[in-house]
């Protein structure tokens, strides 16, 4: 199992989700992607994207100057 | 790198950043970044609760792509009013209430702290529902739009009141409200393919209604300096001579840094083509022509921001040429109206006042915009359907394949200013497809009805190919998978 580490804070959209895009799909089953943004935005998007492409389980932990969202890709 | 391309795409980068230092990330824009609040998360659900609230005089539609008014024909008029969001005691019941009786047709620019939350949404939207209902007024709320923003001074809510005159009815009129920031962000704002995409886009959803005549546009345009927002007027009114279309006079936002629409209306002397419940096994499933005209922008505005993308469209077998040919005939497509296909939709639908007669009409209609191939499961559920699709027409189906592969897209068929997919009974969809062809359409029949009563959509198995987002695909049964 790969940790792979994206700190996202300062980026604009859409390059946060690209970059997250790109990470799920070099990743394999069991890796775990944790991803540091600051925007409420890129959050809401980075995690409709992982739904949708059904990636893995996303775990949330919101604080008021960042976000740290895992997924554990399946 | 092809040469070419990387100076295109050297150009294009810097033009990004004329754009940034005028307050607009045009990336952001153009690739669908929450541009749009979430209809299904935040949208329907606060509308649904304002619905439960309010009495009965304001009353919200179910929704739909477009407002459809039975109205003499010239025989509507617009009062526009736009509040600052941040406060509602802006709107003058009084002044409200004579406006009673109207259609209210909605645009919300609401700032992304608000967009994804539906406590918030409604929250923010409410005291203005609110104060339309206290004025005593009756108002049909038919149509709403809402779109995000990043700036906090930007929010505002634009009403359009659309009054019918007294006189006797001879049709339908379609109203519709959109707008979109930009379509393509490596091209000047002042090109006048970026307006004439905006309302291209906004005039789709009526002239898939077969409303095409006695075009009305009420533009909604702003722009960060005054001199682009002028020359975008400029491209406003080019495009109404252009089409022989009238353009009222009314107020604009000036909250916002670049927005390019309007609420449009049309006539036609038909009724609008919404005869689910007469759909029937053996229908025909029409497309007025290929769809995904979004995929090559997406992938070039992907070469824009990472030189890693150039490389691997390389590997993948997409030259830089190809990119640059596909992403101009995209935006060429999205600039091109479809008022002539909407005619052509027109002509096999009942005039007002008679009877749909069977095997001479067309049942329904509906334009392939952002959900893509996914309409054609909403006109399933909507005549209650099982839909046979044939085939997946793409206009760049090497372009939607990468997309979607790569997670640029989640959705690769999707479209601004889209084809219309068209029901017909099998006696009329040879005809319609010729109709089409013989004005420059490449039109074809895409698939059949198999059966009524329960909603399904088999489409082929390559669908998967060109749809990341497994909720779409979860709609669909693919054959051969």
């Amino acid at each position: 199992m790969a940790v792979k580490r994206l700190d996202l804070r300062g980026a604009e959209c859409p390059k946060p989700l690209y970059e997250v895009a790109r990470t799920i799909r070099e990743s394999r089953a069991g890796d775990l992607i944790e991803i540091l943004v600051d925007s409420k935005e890129c959050e809401e998007m980075i995690v409709d994207m992982v739904t949708a492409v059904d990636a893995g389980r996303v775990e949330k932990d919101a604080k008021p100057e960042s976000t740290v969202i895992k997924i554990y890709v399946k | 790198m092809d040469p070419r391309f990387k100076e295109v795409l050297e150009e294009a980068r810097r033009r990004v950043d004329d754009y940034k230092k005028l307050g607009v990330n045009p990336l952001a824009l153009a690739t669908g970044c929450a541009v749009k609040v979430d209809l299904e998360r935040v949208v329907y659900p606060a509308l649904s609760r304002l619905k439960r609230t309010l009495r009965g005089n304001v009353e919200i539609a179910p929704r739909e792509d477009a407002d459809l008014i039975e109205a003499p024909k010239g025989g509507v008029e617009v009062v526009r009013k736009i509040y600052p969001l941040e406060n509602p005691e802006s709107m003058n019941e009084s002044e409200v209430r004579e406006l009673s009786g109207s259609h209210v047709i909605v645009l919300i620019q609401v700032h992304q702290r608000h967009a994804f939350d539906e406590e918030s949404f409604y929250a923010r939207i409410a005291p203005f529902y609110k104060r339309l209902e206290r004025s005593g007024g009756k108002f049909y709320i038919g149509k709403g739009h809402s779109i995000v923003t990043p700036f906090e001074g930007d929010e505002f809510i634009l009403m359009d009141f659309v009054r019918v005159s007294g006189e006797e009815p001879d049709g339908f009129t379609a109203v519709n409200n959109d707008t979109i920031h930009i379509i393509d962000p490596t091209a000047d704002p002042t090109d006048y393919r970026q307006v004439a995409g905006a309302l291209n886009n906004s005039l789709n959803d009526v002239y898939v209604m077969g409303a095409t005549e006695d075009v009305t546009i009420a533009p909604v345009v702003n722009a960060p300096t005054e001199e682009v927002r002028e020359m975008l007027e400029a491209n406003v009114e080019r495009y109404s001579r252009e089409f022989g279309a009238k353009v009222l006079p009314l107020a604009r936002p000036k909250r916002g840094r670049l927005l390019l629409g309007a609420t449009v209306m049309a006539f036609t002397d038909r009724t609008p083509p919404i005869f689910y419940d007469r759909v029937k096994p053996g229908d025909k499933v029409l497309v007025t022509r290929p769809i995904g005209e979004l995929a090559p922008i997406n992938v070039f505005l992907a070469a824009v921001m990472d030189d890693r993308v150039v490389d691997d469209l390389e590997e993948y077998g997409i030259s830089g040429e190809e990119v640059l040919e596909a992403k101009e005939k995209a935006f060429n497509t999205i600039a091109k109206s479809n008022r002539e296909a909407g005619r052509v939709i027109a002509k096999y639908l009942p005039r007002y006042g008679e009877e749909f007669r069977d095997g001479e009409h067309i049942y329904a209609t509906i334009d392939v915009t952002g959900p893509g191939v996914y309409v054609v499961w909403e006109l399933a559920m909507n005549a209650k359907a099982h839909i046979k699709l044939w085939e997946i027409p793409l206009l760049y189906p090497k372009f939607s394949r990468y997309a979607t592969d790569r997670y640029l897209m989640l959705n690769a068929t999707a479209g601004t200013n889209g084809a219309f997919i068209i029901l017909a009974p099998d006696s009329i969809a040879e005809s319609i497809v010729k109709d089409l062809r013989a004005l420059g359409y490449p039109a074809s029949v895409i698939g059949e009805v198999v059966d009524v009563g329960s909603p399904r959509v088999e489409a082929p198995k390559e669908l998967a190919e060109y749809v990341a987002d497994k909720r779409v695909l979860e709609k669909f049964t693919l054959m051969g998978s």
